[in-house]
């Protein structure tokens, strides 16, 4: 599975001695700007601030996936779309702030329960959910003599409330495979060979079956990560276009374009692989109406287990409906 | 400056809430669209994220919509002698019912001399309901010799027992007093033109709450309202404990969740059902080629009941459910055919499943013919093809088996229905 990878922290002080990752005087001054009303009332000194940003920006590059140093506008812009106050809150209430306790509760508490409720869909999942967080979240482990909080795992990107929301869920979801026992993905795949009752030699499919397999796992192999997730998304999970639209920031009717579209193309590419292989029109045709359960394929695996290298970004490679608001980097 | 990224395995919470937030740049977001087009779980963890988003803002959407009617949004005269106008109005309101209802309802004296108050049961209100529900045929044939559409006889019979109604309650009024009597005379008047069964409600004894009426005791009212709780608290711990009853019932047994769900939603269809499965009448006698269609099933309450364990040759429905799962993919059986040793299913799909196990496991034979086989006939050793019938019966070892597809095509299994060939009936 492809890995996600980000640049990782090495530590706070690493970071300051490193100059190339030093903030440019503008990103400076926009701090400055913003400490009095950010974190000063949190008892935060400016320093303390320039650092949590600078640790930030360290792990992330300034958002920069290429190897170049950031410019100053790319840091400008990558300070400017951190949620400041709330990096700050986070921050004070990891060392333990009561003042910054109190605001964290009175504007969080409820968002905390209400986003536990509303992924577990039971009250009671929910409420041992949100407690066990919250109890993690006031640091009541300590690991050599220090308050570990999850709250120094949060960097501003999102907004704070977001992240308890996805906090919450990978919590839900870890702890819900964990009891659902899934089987590996070799024997759960949803399109693969008949009910396998007991073991009895199953007959060959016949040749044509096989083509058309082959031609399917090929044509899906090709696609590109946006196509791959909206396929996933739809046809594996189960999604719906709206809740789909609603994660990449567009309108359901694009997504549902997209996805005919897509459809439609692998329809026709397919057809166009199988006529490449000898196959008269007719007999594609036919075969393109066959039985799906017939296919000795394993979708799921073709679609998340492709092993792919890092390919460049290049200009327009996103699906023209799907460039939601992203900041360029 | 070399590139010191490392791998790692899932992206943090802060990466996920930023992405559904739009605020990643644009080599991020690629970068975890790559990650979540080949990770189920943080694509699950991300829409679980995004639905809570999702309906917090439906909340707070709900309660802002609450909010802007409340007084921040009105006028400024409106604010200050809003409430002021509010408690008034309310009070005028409810200085007029109160004159309406002394006026109705109080006759001063109690119960008119002579006329019976018959205690609220719901034998007396059954009884009435007849009379009036006796002729809504005769309304409506009443109405279509008036010209009067079906849509417009279902009013003007609705508009008539609401006022058969209402003068049954002016009935109660009707008393001695000159008042009573003035106000009832004009009712009475056109009485003539009501229909006949609203005279017939007229002539019932009054249905008469005597709590309701002012001036009954105190305690009477009250012992009234203890009974309706009591009644109503009976009523709803009895479906509580059936639906319960029901659901462990059913669990036990291994039904299906949505058959969980609606023997839980009615348990008095679920028990019903149940129990007319287990009467369900004798089968066709042993031999005949029953039909397998939906009409030979057994008919409960004008609902086919029908499940896995339902025989399909027209048998006795057995007391207990036979082990007997459906079939893959859950599609309905089309036709079964039981040869030697085993059972041979085909599936409203056009899918075809073998048994060995007298169908507690099915295999999938893979499809050897063309078009969507529709129809699963035995072809007995010697004999010309049968007319186009499904059939289920016992054979006997070296009978084959016939396939039919939506082309009228045939194809012909001497092995079990494991392999097919095409097949031309002789002539």
């Amino acid at each position: 599975m492809a890995g996600f990878r980000f640049s990782r922290s090495k530590g706070p002080e690493s970071e300051l001695t490193d100059a190339a990752l030093s903030l440019c005087a503008p990103v400076r001054a926009l701090l400055r700007q913003r400490w009095p009303g950010v974190a000063e009332g949190l008892g935060l000194t400016f320093e303390e601030m320039e650092r949590a940003v600078l640790e930030v920006a360290a792990r992330y590059r300034f958002g920069c996936t290429h190897a170049n140093q950031p410019t100053e506008a790319e840091q400008l812009a990558f300070v400017n779309a951190l949620h400041l106050e709330e990096l700050m809150l986070a921050r004070a209430c990891a060392a333990g702030e009561a003042a910054a306790w109190e605001t964290f509760l009175t504007r969080y508490r409820e968002t905390l329960y209400q986003a536990a409720y509303a992924i577990t869909r039971q009250d009671a999942l929910g409420r041992e959910l949100a407690d066990s967080l919250y109890a993690e979240l006031y640091g009541l482990r300590e690991k050599e003599g220090q308050r570990q909080s999850p709250l120094l795992r949060y960097h501003g990107r999102g907004s704070l409330a977001g992240w308890l929301r996805s906090v919450l869920a990978q919590r839900f979801v870890d702890r819900h495979r964990a009891t659902r026992r899934e089987e590996p993905l070799e024997e759960n795949a949803e399109l693969a060979a008949p009910e396998q009752g007991w073991n009895q030699p199953q007959p060959a499919p016949p040749e044509a079956l096989t083509r058309l397999g082959r031609a399917v796992e090929q044509e899906l192999s090709g696609l590109d990560r946006e196509q791959r997730f909206l396929l996933a998304s739809y046809y594996l999970d189960g999604r719906t276009l709206k809740q789909i639209a609603g994660v990449l920031g567009v309108h359901e009717s694009t997504v549902s374009r997209t996805l005919g579209r897509l459809t439609a193309a692998l329809r026709r590419q397919i057809a166009g692989s199988l006529r490449r292989s000898g196959l008269s029109r007719r007999e594609v045709e036919e075969l393109l109406e066959a039985d799906v359960r017939d296919l000795e394929i394993q979708l799921k695996k073709i679609l998340q287990e492709q092993e792919r290298s890092a390919f460049p970004l290049q200009q327009g490679q996103l699906l023209p409906a799907m460039e939601g608001g992203g900041i360029d980097g | 400056m070399a590139d010191e990224r490392r791998w790692e395995s899932h992206p943090e919470a802060d990466q996920l809430a930023a992405f559904v937030e739009q605020s990643l740049t644009r080599g991020e977001r690629a970068e975890l669209v790559e990650h979540l087009s080949g990770c189920a779980r943080c694509r699950e963890a991300l829409f679980l994220a995004q639905e809570a988003t999702q309906q917090e803002a439906a909340q707070q959407t709900a309660a802002g919509a609450r909010l802007a009617i409340s007084a921040g949004r009105l006028p400024h005269w409106l604010r200050l002698t809003g409430p002021v106008a509010a408690y008034g109005s309310a009070l005028l309101a409810l200085g007029v019912v109160s004159v309406f209802w002394y006026a109705r309802v109080n006759t001063g004296a109690g119960p008119s001399p002579g006329r019976e108050q018959a205690v609220v049961t719901p034998e007396p209100r059954n009884a009435a309901a007849p009379a009036m529900t006796a002729n809504p045929e005769r309304a409506r044939q009443d109405s279509e010799k008036r010209g009067a559409t079906p849509s417009s006889a279902a009013q003007m019979e609705k508009g008539k027992k609401s006022e058969a109604v209402f003068r049954a309650s002016l009935a109660l009024a009707a008393s001695s007093e000159p008042s009573a009597a003035a106000s009832a005379q004009p009712a009475r008047a056109t009485e003539a033109a009501v229909q006949p069964e609203a005279n017939a409600i007229l002539a019932q004894p009054p249905v008469v709450l005597p709590a309701m009426r002012m001036g009954a005791p105190p305690d009477a009212r009250e012992r009234q309202r203890e009974q309706q709780r009591i009644a109503h608290a009976r009523l709803q711990a009895q479906s509580e404990a059936e639906a319960r009853l029901t659901e462990e019932r059913y669990a036990a047994g291994g039904e299906s969740s949505s058959q969980v769900k609606t023997a839980a939603a009615f348990p008095a269809v679920a028990i019903q059902a149940k129990q007319d499965r287990s009467q369900a009448p004798a089968a066709a006698p042993a031999g005949e080629a029953a039909s397998g269609s939906f009409d030979a099933m057994p008919r409960v309450n004008g609902v086919t009941w029908k499940g896995a364990s339902e025989p399909m040759d027209g048998g006795a429905a057995p007391a207990e459910p036979a082990a007997t799962s459906p079939l893959p993919a859950g599609a309905p059986v089309a036709g079964t055919v039981d040869l030697e040793g085993r059972r041979v299913a085909l599936d409203t799909r056009g899918a075809l499943f073998v048994s060995l196990d007298n169908g507690a496991h099915w295999r999938r034979i893979p499809k050897q013919w063309k078009g969507k086989a529709t129809a699963l006939m035995l072809l007995p050793e010697g004999k010309a093809a049968p007319a186009a019938a499904p059939a289920q019966a016992r054979t006997a070892a070296g009978d084959s088996l016939l396939l039919w597809n939506d082309k009228n095509l045939a194809w012909k299994s001497t092995d079990g229905a494991e392999t097919w060939t095409p097949f031309t009936p002789r002539r």
